[in-house]
């Protein structure tokens, strides 16, 4: 029992001090790096071009037109190809990936100027892939 | 014999040596490692799941070691030199299980939770399994009950245990070469966690590397400036949930079981490795070497190129 409360102890202050120490959180993404983290994720793919959220997510195309899904997860980036079962809609500029992954949750990026491009490629490359 | 069980005591040394490790980050940024606080609270809640879990269950362990120890086939005593064969042919089953836990995804759905994590901090150690006993992880120390005392066997593997608490991290770079040569390092257990193509299914040792240098999986860690690692594993889960985080291959394993054409390819879907699929359409370990050159030319997997890899990480 003793050992359950200084676990318990220990969890609430270690990720206390995590949440002073560390706050400032990720510098924004680049399209080299948004490529670099798709080609490492999935095998295979070779990504082209990127557009990069200001929230820290980010779309990468390949040649063959598959679009692969950056969505922030804490520091980190976890990625899925767009494919069968996912859906997309656009809010104004803000482009919203849903993925047929109920505990991957969703993909909110804000694609300025380009949102129109980038949800038609998105709906062929869903459609594409069905 | 009566000995004490070396993780409770370590306990308060893993919360101290967190501390420290966090404020070294702190102070030599990002190269030395990093921490993100729902990642970390996640790690540390999966731990504590895992104690409460081995209260549970770990009957069932305990049970069938005293089984087995009733038909001992050697007594090997208290004498210097059992505990030094026990620590040995301890870290030898750790080698086999740990080595099954990535090649049999029956083992893999309790093991990926060790690897889910995308940071690799002193934290990731104590990310932990919470079916670990469920699944009988412990099959592979029962054969040790077959020689030596059970309470030197439990000890033995608690040490184990506790060793591989401080390989986790960044901050340390490389141990002299003698050690790092015989031991189980932080430098070499970054490559078992990396997801890098060339570090899948490598370096499973606990304690000593020896096995891995001896058996064929041993992968030195390469040049961070050439080739930095990325942590986790293939199919990173994009949630902290830490339900979803203990039970999701779990549920990757029947959702796959559901939908097998034959009783063949379900029989494979327990048995093979992680990512094998019966219509070729994700990637295993192997497949993923050999995408990258590492391996055999691409062998007729039957999946396109970039099509997606197994459901988890096939290996880390």
């Amino acid at each position: 029992m003793l050992l359950q409360l200084v676990s318990v102890g220990g969890i609430a202050l270690i990720v206390a001090l995590v949440w002073l120490v560390f706050r400032e959180g990720s510098p924004p993404l680049d399209r080299r790096e948004a490529i670099a983290r798709a080609d490492h994720d999935l095998p295979g793919f070779s990504g082209e071009e990127a557009l990069c959220g200001m929230s820290g997510g980010a779309l990468v195309a390949d040649a063959g037109g598959r679009i692969a899904l950056l969505k922030p997860h804490g520091d980190h980036l976890s990625v899925r190809l767009a494919g069968p079962g996912a859906a997309v809609v656009r809010d104004g500029s803000v482009l919203i990936v849903r993925t047929p992954e109920r505990m991957f949750g969703t993909l909110r990026l804000d694609a300025g100027d380009r949102a129109g491009d980038w949800e038609a490629k998105l709906r062929k490359a869903i459609d594409g892939a069905a | 014999m009566e000995l004490p069980d070396p993780v409770e005591i370590a306990v308060p040394f893993f919360i101290g040596a967190m501390v420290l490790e966090l404020l070294w980050v702190r102070l030599k940024g990002r190269s030395a490692g990093h921490y993100e606080w729902r990642d970390t609270a996640t790690s540390l809640l999966m731990g504590f799941g895992s104690t409460v879990a081995g209260l549970l269950t770990g009957g069932m362990f305990v049970a069938a070691a005293i089984v087995i120890s009733d038909y001992r086939i050697a007594e090997a005593g208290w004498a210097w030199w059992a505990w030094l064969l026990c620590f040995l042919a301890d870290d030898l089953s750790y080698y086999a299980f740990h080595r099954t836990a990535h090649r049999v995804r029956w083992f893999w759905a309790s093991h990926v939770i060790h690897h889910s994590s995308q940071h690799y901090n002193l934290s990731t150690a104590l990310r932990q399994t919470w079916t670990g006993t469920v699944s009988l992880s412990f099959v592979f120390s029962l054969p040790l009950f077959l020689v030596f005392e059970p309470a030197m066997v439990f000890f033995c593997s608690g040490v184990n245990l506790v060793y591989q608490f401080w390989i986790h991290t960044e901050s340390a770079k490389k141990m002299p070469a003698w050690f790092e040569a015989v031991f189980n390092t932080p430098s070499h257990h970054r490559v078992h966690h990396a997801t890098n193509p060339r570090c899948l299914d490598r370096n499973y040792a606990g304690m000593l590397i020896i096995w891995d240098r001896l058996f064929g999986t041993f992968e030195p860690e390469p040049d961070p400036a050439e080739e930095p690692l990325r942590y986790g594993i293939v199919r990173n889960l994009g949630s902290f949930n830490p339900l979803w985080v203990a039970v999701h291959e779990w549920v990757g394993i029947a959702k796959d079981l559901w939908a097998a054409p034959t009783w063949r390819a379900r029989w494979n879907y327990v048995a093979r490795e992680p990512g094998w699929s019966h219509d070729g359409s994700r990637l295993t370990s192997e497949a993923i070497r050999r995408q990258a050159g590492l391996g055999d030319p691409p062998a007729a997997t039957g999946r396109a190129p970039g099509a997606p890899a197994g459901p988890h990480r096939p290996a880390a």
